[in-house]
């Protein structure tokens, strides 16, 4: 699979770390630092998939993962985190619709197979 | 005019919280016993100081009927049980009565303006004037003192940890329905009420798992 993959993250340097995996294999990043700047992407873009952040500043991932969703093009959602009670957090993601939910840190496999769908075990905590 | 310490005793009593050491300091307070020492007075009784102190309070049924008429109370009031209505001091008849009648009312659904799960949040949700309007007959100032103690005992009541044994299935049950709730209300708030009640009851149910 390629093409756009909002990264949602507000660590500037795990967000640019991200887009360059991502690069490598093929797809196109969006960087978005909090919810607001995401929802704003997702409205203007025919984003493909979304990877979002679960803490954000402002509104939580969770309104993002809500949106991308709903989005007419948007095929997966992978929700990441390294919150306490990260299990929690992450099966929290998955009710509100996230394809998947990945622990931080996340390994580039993980969030390769993530993005896929080809996970055999989407939630890894 | 009732005393305050005779309302914090028949609110403690009402709930069920007092101790026989409680209902001792109450009659040796009203009473002022001569001599007027609790050391000089448990000579009198023949037991050991400490034996009247909070933690170690304890007396034989023998000493209780004496210690009882000295400070001039029924034996039963001094009981490590249950006080029977007919033990009580005449003092503590209204405010015992004023206490029962309203946490008997808190029991009873829809008397707090707000839905209530818990006598003790409808307790300290139910208005004066709704007070009033259904103990009639009880003195309206002494109502009023009560329910302010009763509404306080009840707040830390409600601060206090419990346990509820349910199948994990429901409970797990429960942490879905949270957590659809504060989607539904909130997305994008993580610190949503709901879900951090959900997280703090996801957490101990997977404490209590792994032990």
């Amino acid at each position: 699979m390629s093409g756009i993959v909002l990264v949602v993250e507000d660590d500037p340097l795990l967000a640019r770390a991200t887009a360059m995996m991502l690069t490598r294999h093929g797809w196109l990043p969006r960087l978005a630092t909090d919810a607001a700047e995401a929802l704003r992407v997702l409205h203007t873009s025919p984003v493909k998939a979304v990877v979002c952040d679960l803490q954000l500043p402002g509104d939580s991932g969770l309104a993002v993962i809500r949106s991308a969703i709903a989005h007419p093009t948007c095929l997966r959602v992978v929700a990441v985190s390294g919150m306490v009670d990260n299990h929690f957090f992450l099966t929290v993601a998955q009710r509100a619709g996230a394809h998947a939910a990945l622990s931080k840190p996340v390994s580039e496999v993980e969030l390769l197979a993530a993005l896929s769908g080809l996970s055999s075990s989407d939630e890894t905590t | 005019m009732t005393s305050a310490a005779a309302i914090v005793l028949a609110c403690q009593m009402a709930l069920g919280d007092d101790t026989s050491h409680d209902r001792f300091r109450f009659a040796w307070d009203a009473a002022q016993p001569e001599p007027g020492t609790l050391s000089g007075f448990a000579k009198r009784l023949g037991v050991h100081p400490s034996s009247l102190t909070r933690t170690n309070f304890k007396l034989s049924p023998a000493r209780r009927r004496i210690a009882a008429e000295l400070l001039g109370v029924s034996a039963g009031f001094l009981a490590a049980g249950a006080v029977a209505q007919k033990d009580l001091p005449s003092v503590l008849h209204a405010p015992h009565q004023v206490a029962a009648a309203i946490l008997a009312l808190a029991k009873r659904p829809g008397q707090s303006q707000s839905v209530t799960w818990t006598p003790e949040a409808t307790l300290i949700g139910l208005k004066p004037a709704t007070l009033h309007a259904k103990l009639p007959t009880l003195d309206r100032t002494l109502v009023t003192a009560v329910h302010h103690l009763l509404a306080d005992y009840a707040s830390q009541r409600l601060k206090r940890d419990t346990s509820v044994t349910l199948p994990l299935a429901d409970w797990a049950a429960i942490v879905d329905l949270l957590v659809a709730d504060s989607l539904a209300q909130a997305p994008g708030n993580l610190l949503h009420r709901g879900l951090q009640l959900a997280r703090r009851l996801h957490r101990g149910l997977s404490e209590g798992n792994s032990r």
